[in-house]
C-alpha cells in the first residue's frame, strides 16, 4: 500500500447554518497544526468542485440544516469522493442513511459525533485517516512477522517501503486512535535495516549476475578461441619444428620462420640465419595431384608439350590431365584408355596424344577427346613416341618398334637380343636407344668381342638406320636416354656415358650408386633419380653434382625435362616440378647488370676492393633494403658479420676474413636498386651483402659455383633477384636472396620464390593474413573427365 | 496475532462488547467491525480485510444479524475466505456470554494452525494484487514453504491465494533455474577456463620448450660448424635434465665429430699429454701430390686444384681416358692420397681433411679439430687405421677415421638381404645372384660363400631364417624370371624349391621360427604358411605389400607401398588391427608421404619398425600395443638422424630386443633404443649403401653387408643412450684437445 503523505491541509466543509461548529472545528484544526480552509458549499457557490492538492483532511459538517441544504450532500459527497480522506461529523441527529444513497461516501463512512463529545474536535484533527490504511497493512505485518518468529521474510523487502513505514510511525506517533506499538516500531526498524542490506545485496547480486553471465559467456568464446587458435598455432609451430623441413621442403621451412619472424615482431639475428638456410637451398615450382592424391588418385609419367607451359600427365581411370605450368593450375582431364595401364605422347603444340594399351595404337584429339584407332592389332605396347605434329609414331612392343607414319605402319625393327633403353622424339626425329649383343650388332669382328658384351645403338626411327654405335661392357645395370639433339646418354653400372656421333663412350664424369630409376637430360645437364640419393642434377660438361632435388618426394621413377629447362619428378603418385634457372648453367644469361672490375660504379653508390679483404662501399646515402622503409627495424648482423660503423657516413667497410680464405675477389657488382652488393672470387665463391638503412652490411647469400669453376663476372638480373655469375664460359643464375634482411624484403623475396601453388594441407598451416601477403595461391584438383 | 471477527448487528453492540470483554480476557484478541473502524474509513475494504485476516470468525447470529445485510455479507466473506466459522444463537435475550465466551474460546484454541497459515497467505495475497502483483510482493521461502500445502487441497484457500502460490513457485523455480543455470555457466566456464588455462600452459610450454629447443639446435649447429671443440663445449651447456632427445642427440653428435687422436705443434714439440706424433710411422711426402690410385681408380686433380677426376682403371692397371667421377672442392686442395686398402681417398684443403669414395666421388668423413693451411700433406698409417696431416709449419694431427667400423671382407657380391643363422652365430647375407655369405656374427669374419642357389636364381630378393637353424629361405626370379621359393640347408649346401600357393608369385619373404610360421607376400596379398608343414593358415588381402616381418607370437608385420603405412595382423586374424596414430607430443607425424614404402621392418621387445624410402619424409614408422591397443608413431626421426640418404634398406633388432640398428644408402648405420625409440649414435665411416644388418649374439655390434659386396663389423655403442655418459666424453674430449694444444 501506498500512501501518501500530503501536506497538512483541511477542509472543513460547513453550511451556513453550523458556522458556529464550523468555528470551533477550525480553531481546533489549527491548533493541530493543520492549514485550514473553509468551504460553504452553498448551494450558489460557483466554487468548481476541484480537489486541492494540499488537502490532506476533509472535514464535513452535517446537520438537519446541512443536510436540507440544497446540493449541499451532493457538493460534500463529490468532495469526498476525490479526497484522501474525509470524516463526516454529526452536530446534531442527523443520520447517514439521509446523507446520500446507499454506497455514497459520506453515507457509509464512520461519523464522528460532536454532540456529546468535547474532545471531539482534537480526536478528530488527530486522526491521521488518509495513514491508517498503510498502519494498518504495517500492523498486519508486524503481527505476521511476530507470529512467525520475526522471520526476515516478512519484513519489508524494498528500502522505499521501509523508510515510508518508519515515517508512518513517527508521524502516527500522536494519532488519536492507532499509536505504532513496540513491535511495530521494531518491525519498521527491522524492515529498514534489513531492506537495506538486501538492497545491497540484490545490488551486488546482481551486478555480479550480470558480470558472471557475461563473464561466462565472454570466457566461453574467448577461451574457446584463443585456446583453439593456440593450440593450432603451437600444432603448427610444432610441426615446424619437429618436421623442420628444410631439407626436404625449405620453401615450408621458410615460410614458417617468416612466420614466427613476424608474430616476433621482426628479423631477429638466428632467425635471419635459420631462414638463408631455407633460402639457400633449392625450392620447387610446386607439386602436382596433391589433393587428388588426397582423394585416392596417382599420378604416373607426364611430357612437357608448347615448350614447358604444358604438362600432361597418365593418371588414374585412364586419363591424361592436362597442367598449365606457368600458372599451375589443371586444365583438363581426359579419358584416353579404358585401363589404368597405357602409354603416350603428346605432340609439340599439345593439341593431340598418341596412346597405346591393351585396345590398340590410336591418336587422340586432345581438344575433342575424339579417339581415332591408327592399330588395333598392336596391343603389348610398352613405349610409345611421336613426332612434333604426331605425324611419325614409333611404338616399342615385346619384339619390335613399330614406326607409323602417317597413321600407316612404315616399317618395323626387330628387337629380338635387344633391350631398349629409350625411345624418344629428339630434334631430328625420333630417335631410339638400345643395347644389343654384339654379334646380333653385327659388330663383332672376334670371338672375344662377340662374348664381349653388348653394343649400345642409336637408331633414327625415321631412316631406320644405326647412326651411333659403341661397344658396352657387361654390365648389371644398363639404361639410358636420348638427348634432345639427338646424342644418347648410357649409364652401366652406375657410370654415365655420352654415346657420340664418333661411335665412342665418353664418360661424362658421374657415377651413379644404384641402377636409375629414371634419366633426363635436355642436353646441359642429365638429371637422375635413384632411390639410394634421390633426384640430382647433373653438369653434362664436368660430371658434377649440382643439385639434389625433389627432396620432398620419395621412390621418383619418372623424369622429365622441357625445352625451358622445367624438369618434372614423378613418384607415382603425385609430380613434383623444378626448374633448372637457379641451378643449371647456361651458355645464355638473362638480362640484367654485371661488371668484370674490382670496382664498380653505379647510380646509387661505388663499390671497390680497399684492400684484398677489405670491400667498401661508398654512396652519397645509404639505399634502402629491398623494397623497405627507413622505418624498418634495424636487423641484426647475420653471424659471422662483425658490423662495421662507417667511418664516415657515406662509406662503408665490409671485411671479408670472417667468411675464410676466399681466394681473389674478381668482380663487385651493385644491385640495379641500390640495395646490394655482390663479389665474385676465383675460387668459385660469390658473396652478396643487403646494404642497410643503418649503414651496416649484412651477408644474404654465400654461393659457390657448382662445378668450382672460378668467378669471371658477377651481377644482379635487373630486378635484383637472382645472380648472374659467369664462371668457365658459362652463366649461372642462383638467387640472390637481397632483401632477406629486411621483412619488406623478405616478403618481395618469398612471394618471388614461392611455389606458385601451395598443397592445401600445407596452406591451412598459415595465418589468412599472411596468406594474403605474401599471395600463397592454394593447389587444386584436377577437374572431373570429360 | 491471531484474532476473532466477530460479526454482529449493531443493536447487539453492547452484548458484543461483553463478550469482547471476556474474551479479551481469555487472551483472545477481537476485531469488531465498528470498533476498529476509525473516522473516514470505508467499511467493506476495511472488514474484508479483518475477514481475510481473522483466525475464526464468529457470527453473533439473532434477528437482527439475519435481517442485516452487511452481516450476511459478512458471512459470505468468511466462507469466502475459508475461515472458520463458530455461530452464536444470540435470540435470546439471556444468552449466557460467559458460557459463549468459553465456548468461543474453546473453539478459538482448538482452531488447526492451518487456519492461521491460510488467513496469512489471504493476506498477502490481497496485497500481492493490490500492490499490482509485482514479483517481489511474492512469497519466498519459508513463507512459501508454509502456503504450498494449502493449494494442495480444494477449497482451501480462494483463487487469488491459489494464484499467488502459484506464481511465487513459478517465481521460485525460475530464479532456481536462473541459478542453475549460472552455476553450471559458472562451473563450466570455470572448467573449461582451467582446461584451457591448462591447455594454453601447456601449450604455451610446448611452444616455448620448442623454440628453446630450435634455439639451441642453431646454437650448437653453428659452434659445431665453427669446430668441433666449440660444438662439444655447446653440447655440455645444454641443460642434461631437459625432456625430449635433442640435448641427447646434441651431445652425440657433438662427439661423432672425427678429431684428432694425437698432435704435435709445430717445431716438433712434444704435447703435455705426451700423445705425440710418431713422424716415423707414417710415410709424409716433401710436397702435396695431385694424384692418388686405388682399387680400380686414378685421381687427379685439376690444374687449380679445384677438381677431382678420378678415373677407372682396369685389371692391367689402364686408365680410362674420361674421368667417371668428377668432384668439386671448396678449396684447392693441397694433398691427396689412398688408403692402403685403396677404397678410400684422402684430401686435404684449407679448410680441412675429407675421406672420399672413389667410386662415387661423395665425401662421407670429415677430419676435424686440427688447424689446417695451405701446403698440408697428408700419410696413412700402414694398416690404414690412422691418417695423419702435417703442416708446413710442422704440426701435425693423427686422425683415426673409422674407430668403430672394421672391414673384415670384400667379397665383390652385390647384396641384397640378410638374417642371423645358427641362433645368431652366424649371419647370412644373400646377394643378387643367389649366393649366400656366412659371415661369423661376433667376429665379422667372411666363413664362406654358399652358392648351391647361383644356378637356380637369376634375381634373389629376400631371405628369411629357416625352420631350423641352418636353414634359410630365399626368395627370387628362376632362370625364366618365375618367382621363386626356396629353401637352403648351409651345413648340406643345399637348395630346393619350397611349394608355394598357386596363385602367389612369392616377392617377400618372413619367418618366424619360434611362433612355427612364414608369411608370404606378392605385394598385393599375404599368405600366412604353417613352417613345419607348409600349410596355408590364413590369407591377408587388400593390404599392399613392401616389407615384412613375423614376431615371436606369430603377429604379421606389413610395411605398405605407396604410402608408407605399418600395420600389424594379430594371430589368426586376416584383417589389419586397428592403430592409433600418435605423433609427437600429440601431434601426428604419421601421415603417410606419397612413395614412402617401407623397404625392412625389424620387430623388438615392443616396438616394432619400419625403414624405407623417402627417410626424410616420415619414412621411418614404428608400431607399438598399449593396453591392447596399437599405437602408430615415428621410428627414426629424420631430424635427430644426421645422414642426408634418401633410403634405409636395413633393420635389425639385437637378440634381447633392445636396440634397433638402421643401415642407410649413404653408408650409415644409426641405433634406436627399442623401449623408448631414444637415438643412439651414427655411424659414418664408410660410404658404401648398407643392404643387410646382424647383429652379433651379445648385441655389442652388427655385422654390415654393403652394396659393393664389403662386410664390415660396426660396434653398438650402449653409452651413447646416457646423457651422462656422453657428458663425461665430451668433457673428456675437451680435455684431451687442451692437453693436445688443440682448444
Amino acid at each position: 500500500m501506498d500512501a501518501r503523505l500530503r501536506e497538512h491541509g483541511v477542509l472543513l466543509c460547513a453550511c451556513d447554518a453550523d458556522e458556529e461548529a464550523a468555528a470551533t472545528a477550525a480553531v481546533a484544526a489549527r491548533r493541530a497544526g493543520y492549514e485550514v480552509r473553509r468551504e460553504n458549499l452553498a448551494p450558489t457557490s460557483n466554487q468548481p468542485c476541484d480537489t486541492p492538492c494540499d488537502i490532506t483532511l476533509c472535514v464535513v459538517l452535517l446537520s438537519e440544516e446541512a443536510a436540507a441544504a440544497p446540493g449541499f450532500l451532493e457538493r460534500a459527497n463529490a468532495l469526498a469522493e476525490h479526497m484522501p480522506a474525509t470524516i463526516p461529523v454529526r452536530l446534531d441527529g442527523i443520520t447517514p442513511e439521509r446523507c446520500g444513497a446507499p454506497g455514497s461516501p459520506i453515507r457509509e463512512r464512520h461519523w464522528a459525533d460532536a454532540r456529546n463529545h468535547p474532545s471531539i474536535w482534537q480526536e478528530i484533527f488527530h486522526s491521521h485517516v488518509w495513514l491508517y490504511p498503510a498502519y494498518d497493512d504495517l500492523a498486519a505485518r508486524t503481527a505476521r512477522w511476530e507470529t512467525c518468529g520475526r522471520d526476515d521474510s516478512f519484513l519489508m523487502q524494498s528500502v522505499n517501503q521501509a523508510k515510508q513505514a518508519c515515517a508512518l510511525i513517527d508521524e502516527m506517533r500522536d494519532d488519536s486512535f492507532q499509536r505504532p506499538s513496540d513491535a511495530m516500531v521494531r518491525y519498521a526498524h527491522a524492515s529498514h535495516t534489513f531492506a537495506r542490506r538486501q538492497r545491497k545485496r540484490t545490488r551486488r547480486h546482481s551486478l555480479v549476475l550480470v558480470a558472471a553471465i557475461a563473464a561466462a559467456v565472454a570466457t566461453v568464446v574467448i577461451v574457446r578461441g584463443v585456446v583453439a587458435a593456440h593450440v593450432e598455432h603451437a600444432v603448427q609451430s610444432a610441426q615446424s619444428a619437429y618436421s623442420m623441413r628444410l631439407e626436404t621442403d625449405p620453401a615450408f621451412f621458410s615460410f614458417q620462420t617468416y612466420c614466427a619472424m613476424r608474430d616476433a615482431g621482426g628479423v631477429e639475428p638466428e632467425q635471419v640465419h635459420a631462414l638463408t638456410a631455407g633460402l639457400e637451398r633449392p625450392w620447387a615450382m610446386g607439386i602436382l595431384g596433391t589433393e587428388d592424391f588426397n582423394a585416392g588418385g596417382w599420378q604416373g609419367e607426364g611430357v612437357f608439350a608448347q615448350t614447358g607451359a604444358q604438362y600432361w600427365v597418365r593418371a588414374d581411370g585412364g586419363t591424361l590431365q592436362q597442367w598449365n605450368i606457368l600458372a599451375f593450375e589443371p586444365v583438363s582431364t581426359i579419358r584416353v584408355s579404358s585401363s589404368d595401364a597405357f602409354v603416350f605422347d603428346v605432340t609439340a603444340d599439345g593439341a593431340a596424344a598418341v596412346v597405346a594399351d591393351a585396345d590398340g595404337v590410336a591418336m587422340i584429339d586432345l581438344k575433342t577427346g575424339e579417339r581415332t584407332a591408327l592399330d588395333t592389332a598392336c596391343t603389348d605396347s610398352v613405349a610409345i613416341a611421336c613426332s612434333e605434329d604426331g605425324s611419325q609414331i614409333a611404338v616399342q612392343t615385346a619384339s619390335a618398334i613399330a614406326v607409323y607414319e602417317n597413321g600407316a605402319r612404315a616399317r618395323e625393327i626387330d628387337l629380338a637380343g635387344t633391350d631398349v633403353l629409350a625411345l624418344t622424339r629428339a630434334a631430328a626425329g625420333l630417335r631410339a636407344l638400345r643395347a644389343t649383343s654384339a654379334e646380333a650388332a653385327g659388330t663383332a669382328t672376334t670371338a672375344e668381342e662377340t662374348a664381349a658384351g653388348e653394343t649400345v645403338q642409336l637408331i633414327d626411327l625415321t631412316m631406320g638406320e644405326v647412326v651411333a654405335q659403341a661397344p658396352l661392357p657387361a654390365a648389371e645395370i644398363l639404361t639410358g636416354t636420348i638427348l634432345p639433339a639427338g646424342e644418347a646418354l648410357v649409364c652401366s653400372n652406375g657410370t654415365v656415358s655420352r654415346l657420340s656421333a664418333a661411335s665412342a663412350l665418353e664418360p661424362v664424369g658421374f657415377t651413379t650408386r644404384d641402377a636409375p630409376s629414371a634419366l633426363a637430360s635436355d642436353g646441359n645437364v642429365l638429371v637422375v633419380a635413384t632411390e639410394q640419393d634421390g633426384v640430382q642434377v647433373v653438369d653434362l660438361a664436368t660430371g658434377t653434382v649440382l643439385e639434389t632435388i625433389a627432396r620432398d618426394l620419395a621412390g621418383v621413377c619418372y623424369l622429365s625435362i622441357s625445352d625451358t629447362g622445367v624438369v618434372a619428378c614423378g613418384n607415382g603418385f603425385v609430380t613434383s616440378i623444378w626448374s633448372l634457372l637457379p641451378i643449371a648453367p647456361d651458355i645464355a644469361t638473362v638480362s640484367g647488370v654485371t661488371s668484370a672490375k674490382t670496382t664498380y660504379a653505379a647510380e646509387s653508390a661505388t663499390a671497390e676492393l680497399a684492400d684484398a679483404e677489405t670491400l667498401r662501399i661508398a654512396q652519397p646515402e645509404f639505399a634502402l633494403g629491398a623494397s623497405g622503409s627507413a622505418s624498418d627495424a634495424a636487423p641484426e648482423a647475420v653471424e659471422g658479420d662483425s658490423p662495421v660503423s662507417a667511418t664516415q657516413p657515406t662509406t662503408l667497410d665490409i671485411p671479408l676474413a670472417p667468411y675464410g680464405d676466399l681466394g681473389t675477389a674478381t668482380s663487385v657488382c651493385i644491385a640495379p636498386y641500390g640495395g646490394a652488393v655482390a663479389l665474385g672470387f676465383d675460387t668459385g665463391h660469390v658473396l652478396v651483402f643487403d646494404l642497410a638503412s643503418n649503414g651496416q652490411a649484412y651477408l644474404c647469400r654465400a654461393w659457390q659455383v657448382p662445378t668450382a669453376d672460378g668467378v669471371e663476372q658477377v651481377g644482379f638480373s635487373s630486378d635484383g633477384a637472382r645472380l648472374i655469375v659467369e664462371a668457365a664460359g658459362r652463366w649461372w643464375h642462383p638467387w640472390s636472396n637481397s632483401g632477406c634482411t629486411s621483412m619488406e624484403g623478405l616478403v618481395s623475396l618469398l612471394r618471388a620464390r614461392q611455389p606458385k601453388r601451395w598443397p592445401l594441407a600445407q596452406w591451412q598451416t598459415f595465418p589468412k593474413d599472411v596468406r594474403q601477403q605474401l599471395g600463397m595461391m592454394c593447389a587444386t584438383a584436377a577437374p572431373a573427365e570429360r | 496475532m491471531a484474532y476473532l471477527f466477530i460479526s454482529y448487528p449493531r443493536r447487539q453492540a453492547e452484548v458484543v462488547t461483553r463478550l469482547q470483554a471476556l474474551l479479551e480476557a481469555r487472551s483472545i484478541e477481537v476485531w469488531r467491525d465498528t470498533e476498529q473502524l476509525r473516522f473516514g474509513t470505508a467499511w467493506d475494504s476495511r472488514v474484508t480485510a479483518a475477514i481475510r485476516g481473522a483466525a475464526m470468525v464468529v457470527l453473533f447470529q439473532s434477528e437482527d444479524w439475519f435481517a442485516s445485510g452487511p452481516c450476511r455479507s459478512e458471512a459470505d466473506q468468511a466462507r469466502y475466505y475459508h475461515r472458520p466459522i463458530v455461530t452464536l444463537s444470540a435470540h435470546d435475550e439471556a444468552l449466557d456470554l460467559e458460557a459463549a465466551a468459553a465456548f468461543v474460546a474453546g473453539r478459538f484454541a482448538a482452531r488447526p494452525p492451518e487456519g492461521d497459515v491460510v488467513a496469512d497467505l489471504e493476506v498477502q495475497a490481497a496485497q500481492w494484487a493490490e500492490g499490482g502483483r509485482r514479483v517481489r510482493d511474492l512469497a519466498r521461502r519459508q513463507n512459501l514453504r508454509r502456503f504450498v500445502p494449502l493449494t494442495s487441497r480444494a477449497d482451501t484457500v480462494t483463487e487469488l491465494a491459489e494464484d499467488f502460490v502459484r506464481q511465487s513457485r513459478r517465481w521460485r523455480r525460475i530464479v532456481r533455474l536462473a541459478l542453475a543455470t549460472l552455476a553450471v555457466g559458472v562451473i563450466t566456464s570455470g572448467a573449461f577456463v582451467t582446461l584451457g588455462a591448462y591447455q594454453t600452459a601447456r601449450v604455451d610450454e610446448a611452444d616455448r620448450a620448442n623454440g628453446a629447443l630450435l634455439a639451441q639446435r642453431a646454437t650448437f649447429e653453428a659452434a659445431l660448424a665453427a669446430s668441433p671443440y666449440a660444438g662439444a663445449e655447446a653440447a655440455l651447456a645444454e641443460d642434461a635434465s631437459s625432456d625430449g632427445y635433442t640435448t641427447l642427440v646434441d651431445a652425440q653428435q657433438a662427439l661423432e665429430r672425427c678429431v684428432p687422436v694425437a698432435y704435435m705443434a709445430g717445431g716438433g714439440a712434444p704435447t703435455a699429454s705426451g700423445a705425440t706424433v710418431d713422424a716415423e710411422a707414417f710415410a709424409f711426402p716433401e710436397a702435396g701430390r695431385a694424384e692418388a690410385s686405388g682399387a680400380g681408380w686414378y685421381a687427379t686433380s685439376s690444374p687449380n686444384r679445384r677438381n677431382l677426376y678420378v678415373r677407372r682403371t682396369d685389371a692391367a692397371g689402364a686408365v680410362s681416358a674420361a674421368p667417371a667421377v668428377t668432384v668439386a672442392l671448396d678449396a684447392p686442395c693441397d694433398d691427396i692420397v689412398a688408403s692402403p686398402d685403396g677404397r678410400t681417398l684422402a684430401v686435404v684443403t684449407a679448410r680441412g681433411v675429407e675421406l672420399f669414395d672413389p667410386k662415387l666421388g661423395t665425401c662421407f668423413t670429415e677430419l676435424t679439430g686440427a688447424p689446417t693451411s695451405k701446403g698440408c700433406v697428408l700419410a696413412w698409417s700402414a694398416d690404414g687405421e690412422r691418417l695423419a696431416m702435417r703442416a708446413p709449419d710442422g704440426s701435425a694431427a693423427v686422425w683415426e677415421p673409422h674407430p668403430r667400423t672394421t672391414v673384415t671382407a670384400h667379397t665383390g657380391l652385390w647384396f641384397m638381404d640378410g638374417v642371423s643363422a645358427v641362433g645368431g652365430a652366424q649371419a647370412v647375407f644373400l646377394a643378387r645372384d643367389g649366393s649366400l655369405a656366412v659371415v661369423d656374427a661376433t667376429t665379422g669374419e667372411l666363413l664362406g660363400t654358399e652358392t648351391c642357389l647361383v644356378d637356380t636364381l637369376t634375381l634373389a630378393t629376400d631371405i628369411a631364417p629357416g625352420i631350423s637353424a641352418n636353414e634359410v629361405y630365399v626368395v627370387g626370379a628362376d632362370t625364366e624370371g618365375a618367382p621363386l621359393l626356396c629353401l637352403v640347408d648351409l651345413t648340406a649346401h643345399t637348395a630346393q624349391p619350397v611349394a608355394v600357393p598357386e596363385d602367389l608369385a612369392p616377392l617377400y619373404v618372413a619367418t618366424s621360427p619360434e611362433a612355427g610360421i612364414m608369411a608370404l607376400s606378392d605385394g598385393a596379398q599375404t599368405v600366412v604358411l604353417d613352417l613345419a608343414s607348409g600349410e596355408e593358415e590364413r590369407r591377408i588381402e587388400g593390404v599392399s605389400v613392401s616389407a615384412l616381418a613375423v614376431d615371436v607370437e606369430g603377429r604379421v608385420f606389413i610395411g605398405s607401398l605407396g604410402g608408407g603405412g605399418l600395420s600389424v595382423v594379430e594371430p589368426g586374424s586376416i584383417v589389419p588391427a586397428k592403430t592409433e596414430a600418435v605423433g609427437i607430443d600429440g601431434i601426428s607425424s604419421t601421415s603417410p608421404t606419397p612413395g614412402a614404402s617401407p623397404r625392412a621392418l625389424a620387430v623388438g621387445a615392443t616396438h616394432a619398425v619400419s625403414v624405407g624410402d623417402g627417410f626424410a619424409e616420415n619414412g621411418s614408422l614404428a608400431l607399438t600395443n598399449v593396453d591392447g591397443s596399437w599405437r602408430l608413431t615415428t621410428g627414426y626421426l629424420a631430424f635427430w638422424t644426421p645422414t642426408q640418404a634418401q633410403q634405409a634398406r636395413a633393420l635389425a633388432v639385437s637378440p634381447d630386443g633392445s636396440v634397433f640398428a638402421a643401415g642407410f644408402s649413404d653408408g650409415t648405420v644409426a641405433f634406436l633404443r627399442e623401449s623408448d625409440l631414444c637415438p643412439g649414435s651414427t655411424v659414418r665411416e664408410q660410404a658404401s649403401e648398407v643392404r643387410a644388418l646382424a647383429f652379433s649374439p651379445d648385441g655389442s655390434a652388427v655385422i654390415a653387408a654393403m652394396r659393393d659386396g664389403t662386410i664390415a663389423r660396426v660396434t653398438v655403442d650402449e653409452g651413447a643412450f646416457d646423457i651422462a655418459t656422453l657428458h663425461e666424453r665430451l668433457q673428456q674430449r675437451l680435455d684431451t684437445a687442451r692437453a693436445l694444444g688443440l682448444r
